[in-house]
């Protein structure tokens, strides 16, 4: 700011009295910064620190007991593998009858957190009787990850990290095809799709790709 | 009991009301017992402040929100160490916040250590910095509290260099309604303010 007079400020109508009350605000704002705008990424998860604190903890429990429990895991996932198979096999139209068309398609784009040319896609296919959606995913541009680490895919009611989908890894390149997510949701209470990385040391969960939720649920 | 409203717009200052009038301290005791409105309201009032906190003392962008992300983990992990009788809200938020920024600074210092020079530092000495944050804290927190209205002509006087002509033209209202809100938003400043320098921080 100028070197101004006070009385420009504020009027000439101020007795000496009454400009001198108000000199030593003048003088710390001339000597302040200005207030910084908070980042959205940063206020999604400021506000969600009671609800993302819990999800640490979720997490850090699961992980460790996925960790005492490793050999059973290995073959459980083994069986997770055969499961995503058949989904697959049913959304694509079973035995060559024909794929089922997506009910709607979602963009995800990169937030200031991930390259410019990070995204997903996701085919949402239409609800089935259980209440389930079944969704075809596939991403590019994301850095692949550490030792542990994993992104997740989400839904956000009120900023917040809501509903998750499921977790995915990148190949070296960045890029996952066909995962397949489950999404036993109503989206009308959602707000948007988000992918975040999670893993150890993470105590938030920092937004990478964010799309708003258009699916009807209807 | 006044009821906090959670409902709120981050950026704007459309909710000075009542329900922001509650204090610092009364907040922090809430959220002692879990009360998420409450800490909605604390993030509402000091997220700016922490932020700035945090860009004056590490000059990495990221670490800053690293800083003041965990800043708010800590109040709401620890707000019941918060003590009335010590001391307001917003000091034992800053002193929060300075530790939060301190843990980061060692982070990012622990990382470089090898680089460092074996020489004497030219940084400013501690107790100034201490006191020039404490300062610009007060400011920023007492600026968070003011009106809309009466923040955006001092953010374009102070912070944007724009003549009290200029932000007439900018806001497109009469020049005395510009003096006005100046004089109104540095008298609330003034009263906010007063003794800040004799006061000292945490």
């Amino acid at each position: 700011m100028e070197d101004r007079d006070l009385r420009d400020l504020v009027g000439e109508e101020l007795s000496d009295v009454e400009l001198d009350a108000l000199r030593e605000a003048d003088e710390l704002l001339r000597a302040a910064e200005p207030l910084p705008k908070v980042p959205e990424e940063l206020e999604v998860s400021a506000r969600g620190i009671p609800h993302v604190e819990e999800q640490v903890g979720d997490r850090r429990s699961r992980r460790q007991s996925v960790l005492q429990r490793r050999p059973a895991m290995l073959a459980f996932a083994a069986a997770l593998a055969g499961i995503a198979f058949a989904i697959g096999w049913f959304a694509r139209g079973g035995d060559g009858g024909g794929e089922r068309s997506p009910a709607d398609i979602v963009t995800l784009e990169a937030t200031r957190f991930a390259s410019n040319e990070a995204e997903m896609v996701i085919d949402v296919f239409p609800i089935d009787e259980g209440g389930n959606w079944l969704l075809l995913a596939g991403a590019a541009g994301l850095e692949p990850v550490g030792a542990e680490q994993y992104y997740e895919l989400w839904l956000t009611r009120d900023n917040r990290v809501a509903a998750s989908c499921g977790r995915f890894l990148v190949d070296e390149s960045g890029a996952a095809t066909g995962i397949w997510f489950n999404a036993p949701y109503d989206f009308a209470e959602f707000d948007d799709w988000v992918v975040t990385i999670e893993g150890p040391g993470n105590q938030r969960s920092r937004v990478l790709l964010r799309a708003p939720v258009t699916t009807v649920s209807s | 009991m006044t009821t906090i409203v959670a409902e709120y717009k981050t950026e704007s200052h459309t909710s000075f009301s009542v329900e922001s009038q509650v204090s610092d301290g009364e907040l922090m005791l809430r959220i002692a017992k879990g009360d998420a409105a409450a800490f909605e309201e604390i993030c509402r009032r000091f997220a700016r402040p922490v932020l700035a906190l945090a860009r004056r003392r590490l000059s990495d962008p990221g670490k800053a929100e690293d800083a003041t992300q965990e800043t708010f983990v800590s109040i709401w992990r620890s707000a019941a160490s918060f003590r009335p009788e010590r001391g307001t809200g917003s000091a034992w938020l800053f002193a929060v916040a300075r530790n939060s920024i301190i843990d980061c600074a060692r982070q990012r210092t622990e990382a470089t250590i090898e680089e460092t020079p074996e020489q004497a530092s030219s940084d400013p000495d501690l107790s100034e910095v201490a006191e020039t944050d404490w300062l610009a804290w007060e400011v920023h927190t007492a600026l968070e509290r003011l009106p809309e209205r009466e923040l955006e002509v001092l953010s374009l006087a102070y912070f944007s260099g724009l003549s009290q002509t200029e932000i007439t033209e900018k806001l497109d209202v009469p020049l005395g309604t510009v003096k006005t809100r100046t004089r109104s938003g540095l008298s609330r400043m003034a009263t906010m303010l007063e003794g800040v320098r004799d006061r000292g921080g945490p």
